[in-house]
């Protein structure tokens, strides 16, 4: 009981006195996290929504390989990006492996996968009745896809924000592909689990407690898109 | 000259259940038609095939205006718009709601708000422009998918049911909306009502469809005056039909 408190009152300070160690790791994990994030969704949400309001050919098996990659392990994901970028790999020469930008891949491996099918799940939830509606006032094409994924807009800002938990959360592909390495690739989940090892629990509750404080914002930001706490 | 569809032996089967068996009318253009029938005889089928909403498994659906054919697409689509029984508003307030059609026909924003404001101030909604639609009840928004169609001074208009979830002064309003939109603008308008009294009121023509066909049509006197058919007296007279 006294290590934990002990652990606490340090991390505490840690905290308030703005460490650099902690806040170095805290930004690489919010740069890290957010990017892939925001590549997760630029490709993600366009191919979700055009699952749910285009017909295609191999349409369906797209919605398949999305919903089967949604709960893809993500030390397998890691592996997959490990073998991909080490130097025997198809990318090794482009020596991105044990860097920011290889975990920034796998977390989009992970989470592009979140986004697109939730996106997709959103988008075919709303009402046939919608584009019916805005066929009826005259719209067309484009316009008519747009006003479906503005009706399903909280449901994709919730995919998105899903997306974000997962990613901030993961530590399995980053520790394989960044190495977690001092000052360059450690990030809050793997500093964790390191410093848990090592005994040295201040930095790690501290990273604990700041990575809960993420998870209740996300999660406040999560409630909030799919209409508020008054329901 | 005014927008008006025709239908020539249209075909829609849903399954095992023929919704329109081959029916055949057209409605005259710059009139208020009202289509009559008892539920289940095709007659929100028929309004959506006019709407371009289904496309008939046999038969044709022709459009008009005047002696001179209009090809379907979305020319025609924003000649025309369709209030339906249960009202479709977007999640947004109800000034967007009633901006859509309008900024898909590319009005500029200053008429826009304005063709906006007059609508609403029509069917007494003038305070609303800045509410959620999701906030509005059953009846404020059908009065404002009304008024949504009024703003966009529609060539054709279809209405299913549209009073049905109206007040009687509400429906008084919506009677006058749509008297001075035909007055007005030459409106084509088609309309589906359970209501007898509303469409004696209304109606310049009247249409009676049956077992998905159209049983009798004529002018609005003669009609309910001096039906021809059995089952068309039997159903204006009140008597039940199914």
């Amino acid at each position: 009981m006294e290590t934990i408190l002990n652990g606490f009152l340090k991390a505490s300070g840690l905290i308030v006195s703005f460490d650099p160690e902690l806040y170095y790791i805290i930004l690489l994990s919010l740069k890290v996290s957010g990017g892939a994030v925001l590549i997760a969704s630029i490709a993600g949400i366009p191919l979700g929504a055009a699952c749910a309001l285009r017909r295609f050919p191999g349409r369906r098996s797209v919605v398949l390989i999305l919903n089967t990659f949604m709960g893809f392990p993500p030390v397998v994901a890691g592996l997959l990006i490990y073998l991909v970028l080490s130097r025997s790999g198809p990318l090794g020469f482009m020596g991105l492996l044990y860097s920011p930008t290889a975990m920034v891949i796998a977390q989009t491996f992970i989470v592009f996968p979140i986004v697109a099918g939730l996106s997709w799940s959103a988008a075919a939830s709303v009402s046939p009745r919608i584009r019916e509606t805005a066929l009826t006032l005259g719209a067309s094409g484009f316009a008519v896809d747009w006003r479906v994924i503005s009706e399903a807009r909280m449901q994709i800002l919730s995919a998105v924000i899903a997306g974000f938990g997962r990613a901030i959360a993961e530590v399995g592909a980053v520790l394989i592909v960044g190495g977690n390495i001092a000052g360059y690739t450690r990030m809050m989940t793997t500093a964790i689990a390191m410093e848990t090892g090592k005994g040295s629990f201040e930095l790690a509750i501290a990273l604990g407690i700041v990575l809960l404080l993420v998870a209740f914002l996300v999660n406040i930001l999560l409630k909030l898109a799919q209409g508020g706490f008054g329901r | 000259m005014s927008l008006t569809v025709e239908l020539h032996d249209v075909i829609r089967i849903y399954g095992k259940r023929e919704a329109l068996a081959g029916t055949s009318c057209r409605f005259l253009p710059g009139r208020i038609n009202v289509l009559l029938g008892p539920n289940g005889c095709g007659k929100t089928t028929l309004l959506r095939h006019a709407a371009l909403l289904e496309a008939p498994d046999r038969g044709t659906v022709v459009f008009s205006d005047g002696d001179l054919p209009v090809a379907p697409g979305k020319d025609l689509m924003q000649r025309m718009t369709l209030v339906s029984q249960a009202p479709v508003l977007f999640n947004t307030t109800v000034f967007r709601n009633m901006a859509y059609g309008l900024q898909m026909r590319g009005c500029e924003e200053g008429e826009v708000k304005r063709r906006v404001s007059d609508a609403l101030e029509l069917v007494g909604m003038g305070g609303f422009a800045g509410a959620r639609a999701a906030s509005l009840s059953g009846g404020e928004a059908q009065r404002v998918a009304i008024a949504r169609a009024y703003a966009l001074r529609p060539e054709m208009l279809l209405l299913d049911e549209p009073s049905s979830n109206l007040d009687p002064e509400g429906g008084a309003v919506f009677e006058d909306v749509l008297r001075k939109l035909n007055a007005e603008q030459g409106t084509t308008v088609v309309i589906v009502t359970h209501n007898l009294f509303q469409a004696r009121r209304l109606a310049h023509a009247a249409f009676f469809m049956y077992g998905g066909k159209m049983v009798e049509w004529g002018d609005a006197a003669g009609f309910f005056n001096r039906p021809e058919k059995a089952v068309t007296a039997k159903f204006i007279s009140g008597e039940i039909v199914f």
